[in-house]
């Protein structure tokens, strides 16, 4: 007990803190043998790995649900970048074929060729028109120049 | 069964063989008080059960750093007592139907709850108890029921003994006028 002066505290006229009639005792109780059996219960949770906190399984439930939503969708991200990186190198590939292809079968013959190409703005048949027929030649148009990517003779033209 | 000091029940818990054996050894000897301190403050057996059990959980996991320049049972009721604030302030957040304070929420406990079973009078302190600003509150309940000491108090709370006597000396004031007035 403290040896402390406490202030008096008067409920009517009775002053509970000297009081020895005034009954400090609380209005709750527990459940019977709930402290036989609470040890037992907060042990249980109290393993090695136990976090600082109790989980609630909601919060529990929820996280996992998180996790399970951010998995699916990362799936689902990864497989759209793998379609379409399959698509693109295919592509890629194809481009890769028609540089190897433009590399392979250059021809500037005339040194016209490009500028005129450019003029004329067209994609096929440009050339025709400036050969008069003599060469069809394909070109893909740049920025900067025009790059033919295939020649070849054109059969009714040499005819 | 044998009653271990506080210093004893340390020195075992650090043995990595003792360990388990020594917190429940701890369990054992504080969880009635830590139970009806946290019980005075939320009121609900349910709620405290929870809170309790989170307390033990933490004092379980931070006893390694526990440093003996506290007493043992001051360190594990400031863990109580700022889980049971806590846990009052989390669950007001969570209210959903529309009580308009923690303070009506603690009485609804008071009138409703299972396993309250108290006399008119002690039922009127508790509500006055809970009137009580909260820092207020743990004061006049660790003085007026467990007549603890201001030094003790002071160590729990982070707060000066001076300042702790004020508290009591106005919950108490404020008290008495709820009495008078209810």
């Amino acid at each position: 007990m403290t040896s402390e002066k406490q202030p008096c505290f008067y409920i009517g006229r009775i002053n509970i803190m000297d009081s020895p009639n005034f009954n400090k005792e609380l209005p709750f109780r527990v459940p019977k043998g709930y402290f036989d059996k609470l040890p037992q219960r907060i042990l249980e949770n109290c393993t090695p790995s136990s976090d600082a906190k109790r989980t609630p399984w909601r919060t529990v439930w929820k996280s996992q649900l998180a996790f399970a939503a951010g998995f699916a969708a990362l799936a689902v991200v990864a497989s759209l970048v793998v379609i379409f990186s399959q698509k693109f190198s295919a592509k890629q590939m194809q481009q890769n074929n028609t540089y190897i292809e433009i590399v392979g079968r250059n021809i500037y013959n005339d040194s016209e060729t490009p500028r005129t190409i450019h003029e004329r703005n067209h994609e096929i048949d440009s050339l025709n028109v400036f050969t008069n027929g003599m060469f069809l030649r394909y070109y893909s148009p740049r920025n900067k120049f025009s790059t033919i990517c295939e020649e070849k003779h054109d059969a009714h033209s040499l005819k | 069964m044998e009653s271990h000091s506080d210093k004893e029940l340390i020195d075992m818990y650090r043995v990595p063989e003792a360990r388990h054996y020594a917190f429940s050894l701890i369990v054992k000897k504080y969880q009635e008080r830590i139970y009806w301190h946290v019980r005075k403050i939320v009121i609900s057996h349910d709620d405290a059960d929870d809170v309790v059990q989170n307390t033990f959980l933490k004092i379980w996991t931070g006893l390694d750093t526990f440093r003996e320049d506290s007493k043992l049972f001051t360190w594990m009721y400031r863990i109580a007592t700022n889980e049971a604030l806590n846990f009052i302030k989390r669950n007001n957040k969570k209210i959903l139907v529309p009580i308009d304070s923690t303070e009506q929420q603690l009485v609804h406990y008071l009138e409703t709850d299972t396993y309250i079973d108290g006399d008119e009078l002690q039922i009127k302190l508790q509500k006055a108890i809970i009137s009580l600003p909260k820092k207020q509150k743990v004061v006049f309940n660790m003085k007026y029921f467990e007549d603890m000491k201001y030094e003790d108090m002071s160590e729990i709370l982070g707060t000066s003994v001076g300042a702790l006597k004020a508290s009591f000396f106005h919950a108490v004031k404020k008290i008495e006028k709820y009495m008078a007035d209810n």
